[in-house]
């Protein structure tokens, strides 16, 4: 098996507008009945942005993050990331796409309970084929970065929720994404681990350039975010910039929270 | 209250698991019951040819040694109180000619009016043979033979060829049948007549109106008899028969024994498996209110439900796979085994062990899972705690291989029975599956080591999942461990008997030809005597260079039945048998001086060595013999005695030949084979060249191989499955770690990898450390042979054997392995990371 002695993921070729474009994206369930779950959403996102995606619970925001992260394939529509057409892609290109460009952080953590911290952290360059050494030294350069590094050889069972989750965000950090998708991150977390999740995807997009899209319910994480996209029925109902104003359809409690 | 319908409707839920459970299930009963039903019919097949030739009587008179005596000693019995009938038993292994085919025979003698004599015939045709040329036959025989009642046909006696009619059809209400063929009823005085032992009988049966006076009867009976006839209860088999079938009983045992273990293995296994993956669910139950006890009721009930129904699927299934083992069996005992199967004893093993095996396999786990925390229980993650060491399991597997060297030991030593050595070999086997949680890790890393570069991510994630639930990839090693184990022991055991058969056949037949008049009866009984006559034909005809006439006895030697081989050996320059030990020149020349060489079987029972002194009982005669020697011996389970024949005519009295083996002039056998063929021919006698006898034997070898071969596949076959179903529900269980191993970028062929890398763990710990212990285990098997054959078995590793069936073994696995990991490389990884 080849070992690339440095990290060779696919670079985007020239400039670009968007890191993310997607058009007219139709997500429909047949489970029995259909069930539309997207109805043509369009979004385009610049690279180096935080967009905090909210909205009420069955509206359509995982599908959309699960579209956006090539994990699900819409029914209808078109998803350009990087410039590449996703929808063109078999599905060992969509997967190395996945293990190269996007960084996923789910809200159950999904760490490997048979992996160390450390050795969770290193997986996505291993399956990339890189030595273990090499792996190693970069998961442990990510888990400083996320405040863990004394943890490494920790087992996820014996870490605490928020430091699983900060586990989570090494993973997803580690092969140099550009775009990193969080499903509710925080959302089994204490609000001081909370806060410093946030913190730590802020710090990504401001200093290391890399695009993050959060789904979140709560409007004070999404207050933080350069932009927030509010779905509603599997339609963007509102985007809008959280600095200016909250968007339409959160309610005033959820904005002075 | 948690009741029987939550059990119901957590399995209808999860048909995936809920099914391979129970494909578990179905295979262990099956397993089970085709096993059990096809060993207990082959065990009650010999039972009843020995109680045939015993009969069902109360109590019998025989020779002390078992040679005839006269019947007149009959009057003597009946005349006795409590006693209702006296039937003389007359037997004779002969051959019967009809339309240009003969068939070997057991010629019975019955008296027509003493209905003791007719149990277990049943006439269907005609009528009982009553005119002096008249005979009664078999209906199987007559159906093979395609003749009936009114034909004629020709049988074989002391007085050549002899014609008769067929007065009627018998059908055999106990339809088993060695390998003499069918069987020949005439009256007894007329079947006397024909075999040159008029008055003579083999045995009397003595059947009373009290059985229970059997006691005294003996001791009022004892005085009435000569000192060299006894009167007795029978046993069901003679002691001849006893040591004959040992090794037969032995291996039966020992497939019984391993196919119950694995059974257990696979059900443990399962279920270990199946309550694991519902950890979490079993710990909401909790949280919400349900008692442990609650939790152990309801996994027990479910448990119990799959038992019931694999047990009710399994039988019918286990039904059929035990006509096939019997079938199989057949052909390695060389015996027509009865078309109706031992199934009693059979189902009700099945149908308890399929339930109670579920509930004490289901028990464990689900008390485990009961102990966890609730809190701990529902955590996504599953808290992997650092090695802590299986204390309870190594403790019993640490004292189970301490039971294994004690059984082992004193069953090489003779110590104790046999068949404890059975129970030993599956003490050791679960030993190892016990103490394999401890070693598995350091194995399967050492195992990986030389491979380590190729294997990538994949393969480390495939130990670390393997390692994950040690006790459970344990189960499933060992069912690989036991039928890998079990093969390579006893097939390499199989090889070194068959080689150590050809080997000792070579030495001890020195002769091109044998000519005989019916094949030899394991049971003891004697085949129909040769005229004397004849060797002065054979001497005549050109190209004959020597023959050695051969009469065979039965005697008694210490209490022990015996066969008494009786040769000419004066005509040999050496002694033609495979001597342990002495030179065979010397041993020789102490034959012809009055001296016998003791078959090993018969000194190792005795504790009889060279030198030693041996009294040996024909009849009423008795002989104190100085042994001159030790030979190698497989005939009537090595229970002989070589004598010179002229020693044992002047000493015993005995008349005429069962056999000659014909030597014949260097160049001369291709042109006396067809001379002697039309002497066997016109003389109603068998001929077999020495080719001929080594290709029956090789057939035979053939048929013990073949059968190996049979349980050696199915064997693996039930390993595969469940490797097939551990991986499922590894796969099942890893769903969600599957999933996300997708969304972090892991492709499908990587995924396949990491699951056909479990497969190849397991495969390769089960199966290389099967055939380590397997061969440990022919070792052990070659010891034991030695004490019961008396001689040392020459012992060598057969790469030819293991090495291809070590890989037909792991291929096997990672075939069964392909369906479980394309079903894992196929999961949609949204839909896996959210489930449970």
């Amino acid at each position: 098996m080849s070992q690339p002695a440095v990290l060779l993921f696919d670079a985007p070729r020239g400039s670009m507008k968007y890191v993310i474009d997607a058009q007219h994206l139709t997500k429909i369930y047949d489970a029995g009945v259909q069930v539309p779950a997207l109805r043509g959403v369009d979004l385009q996102v610049e690279p180096a942005t935080f967009v905090a995606i909210m909205g009420p619970s069955g509206s359509g925001k995982s599908t959309l993050l699960n579209i956006l992260g090539a994990l699900d394939t819409p029914t209808e529509g078109r998803l350009l990331l990087e410039g590449t057409d996703v929808g063109s892609l078999a599905d060992d290109q969509r997967t190395l796409l996945r293990r190269r460009r996007i960084g996923f952080i789910f809200q159950q953590f999904n760490l490997l309970p048979i992996l160390t911290a450390g050795e969770n952290v290193a997986l996505p360059l291993r399956l990339e084929g890189l030595r273990p050494t090499d792996a190693d030294a970069r998961a442990a350069e990510v888990l400083e970065l996320v405040g863990l590094a004394e943890r490494r050889a920790h087992l996820p069972g014996q870490l605490s929720g928020g430091e699983q989750q900060r586990v989570a965000i090494a993973r997803a950090l580690v092969a140099r994404p550009a775009i990193i998708l969080a499903d509710e991150p925080t959302g089994n977390l204490d609000s001081t681990n909370g806060d410093r999740v946030i913190a730590v995807l802020r710090q990504l997009v401001d200093e290391q350039r890399q695009t993050v899209l959060l789904v979140t319910h709560d409007w004070s994480i999404a207050s933080r975010a350069d932009r927030v996209v509010y779905v509603r029925d599997g339609l963007i109902f509102d985007d809008c910039d959280p600095r200016q104003r909250p968007p339409h359809g959160v309610g005033i409690v959820e904005s002075r929270a | 209250m948690i009741s029987w319908g939550y059990a119901t409707s957590e399995l209808r839920r999860r048909p995936g698991r809920s099914l391979l459970t129970l494909l578990s299930v179905v295979i262990a009963v099956a397993a089970i019951v085709a096993v059990t039903s096809a060993t207990a019919t082959t065990r009650r097949a010999y039972r009843q040819v020995f109680e045939a030739l015993a009969g069902r009587a109360d109590l019998q008179v025989v020779a002390r040694g078992g040679g005839r005596f006269q019947q007149q000693v009959a009057e003597k019995i009946r005349s006795l109180p409590d006693v209702r009938a006296v039937v003389p038993v007359f037997h004779r292994a002969t051959i019967i000619y009809v339309h240009g085919k003969k068939a070997k025979v057991l010629a019975v003698g019955i008296m027509r009016d003493e209905p003791e004599s007719l149990a277990g015939y049943k006439l269907v045709k005609g009528q009982l043979p009553a005119a002096a040329d008249e005979i009664a036959l078999e209906i199987e025989l007559a159906t093979a033979l395609k003749i009936d009642a009114g034909d004629d046909v020709r049988l074989l006696t002391s007085r050549g060829l002899r014609p008769h009619k067929i007065a009627g059809l018998v059908a055999l209400e106990n339809a088993v049948r060695l390998h003499q063929g069918g069987m020949v009823l005439a009256p007894v005085d007329r079947l006397q007549r024909m075999f040159n032992s008029p008055g003579e009988v083999d045995a009397l049966h003595v059947y009373l109106t009290k059985p229970e006076r059997a006691a005294e009867v003996i001791a009022a009976g004892t005085g009435l008899l000569p000192a060299e006839l006894r009167l007795a209860v029978p046993s069901s088999r003679s002691g001849l028969a006893e040591e004959t079938l040992l090794l037969t009983e032995v291996s039966l045992d020992t497939v019984s024994a391993l196919s119950f273990t694995t059974a257990v293995f696979i059900a443990l296994s399962v279920f270990l498996m199946n309550v694991g993956e519902r950890r979490q669910q079993l710990s909401i139950l909790r949280a919400v209110g349900a008692t442990r006890r609650q939790i152990v009721g309801m996994v027990c009930r479910e448990a119990l439900l799959m038992g019931i129904i694999g047990t009710l699927v399994g039988i019918p299934l286990g039904v059929y796979g035990g006509y096939f083992l019997m079938h199989s069996m057949a052909a390695i005992l060389q015996t027509n085994l009865p078309e109706t199967p031992n199934l009693g004893w059979a189902l009700a093993v099945g149908s308890l062990f399929g339930p109670l095996t579920c509930l004490v396999a289901a028990w464990y786990p689900a008390r485990n899972a009961s102990r966890v925390s609730p809190l701990e229980g529902m955590r996504p993650v599953v808290t992997m705690q650092p090695h802590r060491g299986h204390r309870a399991t190594t403790i019993a597997g640490l004292a189970g291989v301490l039971v294994t060297i004690g059984l082992t030991v004193g069953s090489i030593r003779g110590d104790i029975p046999i068949w404890l050595a059975v129970i030993g070999l599956v003490v050791a086997l679960v030993s190892i599956v016990l103490l394999l949680p401890i070693a598995l890790a350091p194995l399967v890393k050492l195992l990986a080591w030389p491979v380590r570069r190729l294997m990538a991510v994949e393969g480390e994630m495939a130990q670390r999942l393997v390692l994950r639930h040690a006790g459970r990839s344990s189960l499933t090693i060992g069912v690989l461990f036991i039928a890998v184990a079990a093969g390579v022991g006893t097939g390499n055991a199989t090889f070194s008997i068959t080689d150590d058969i050809r080997s000792w056949y070579e030495r001890t037949i020195t002769a091109d030809f044998l000519l005989r008049a019916t094949m030899p009866d394991m049971s003891g009984q004697d085949a129909t005597s040769i005229s004397e006559s004849l060797r002065d034909q054979l001497t005549a005809l050109d190209g004959v260079e020597r023959i050695d006439g051969v009469r065979m006895l039965r005697v008694e030697a210490r209490g022990h039945d015996a066969i008494l081989v009786a040769r000419d050996f004066h005509l040999y320059d050496r002694a033609p048998l495979d001597l342990i030990g002495g030179d065979s020149v010397a041993v020789l020349k102490n034959l012809n001086q009055d001296e016998i060489v003791v078959g090993s079987v018969l000194a190792e029972r005795l504790g009889v060595r060279a030198g030693d002194t041996l009294d040996v009982i024909f009849g009423e005669k008795s002989h104190a013999f100085r042994v001159a020697g030790i030979a190698t011996e497989y005939t009537f389970g090595g229970a002989v005695i070589n004598i010179d024949r002229g020693v044992a005519t002047r000493i015993f009295n005995i008349e005429g030949v069962d056999s000659f083996l014909i030597k014949c002039r260097p160049d001369a056998t291709a042109l006396l084979e067809p001379k002697l063929r039309a002497f066997s021919e016109e003389n109603g006698l068998l001929l077999q060249s020495f080719a001929e006898l080594l290709r029956i034997i090789d057939s035979m070898v053939a048929g013990v191989t073949g059968g190996l071969w049979v349980m050696l596949i199915l064997g693996l076959l039930v390993g595969a499955l469940g490797v097939v179903n551990t991986l499922t529900m590894n796969v099942l269980e890893q769903t969600r770690e599957l999933g996300m191993l997708r969304a972090i970028g892991m492709r499908r062929g990587q995924i396949i990898n990491t699951v056909l890398g479990q497969a190849a763990c397991i495969g390769l710990v089960g199966i290389l450390g099967g055939g380590i212990a397997g061969t440990v285990l022919a070792r052990m098997i070659n010891i034991c042979l030695g004490s019961m054959f008396g001689h040392y078995v020459a012992f060598a590793l057969r790469p030819l054997f293991v090495g291809p069936l070590l890989a037909a073994g792991l291929a096997v696995v990672m075939l069964s392995a392909f369906v479980p990991a394309r079903r894992a490389a196929n999961l949609n990884p949204i839909q896996a990371m959210r489930q449970n």
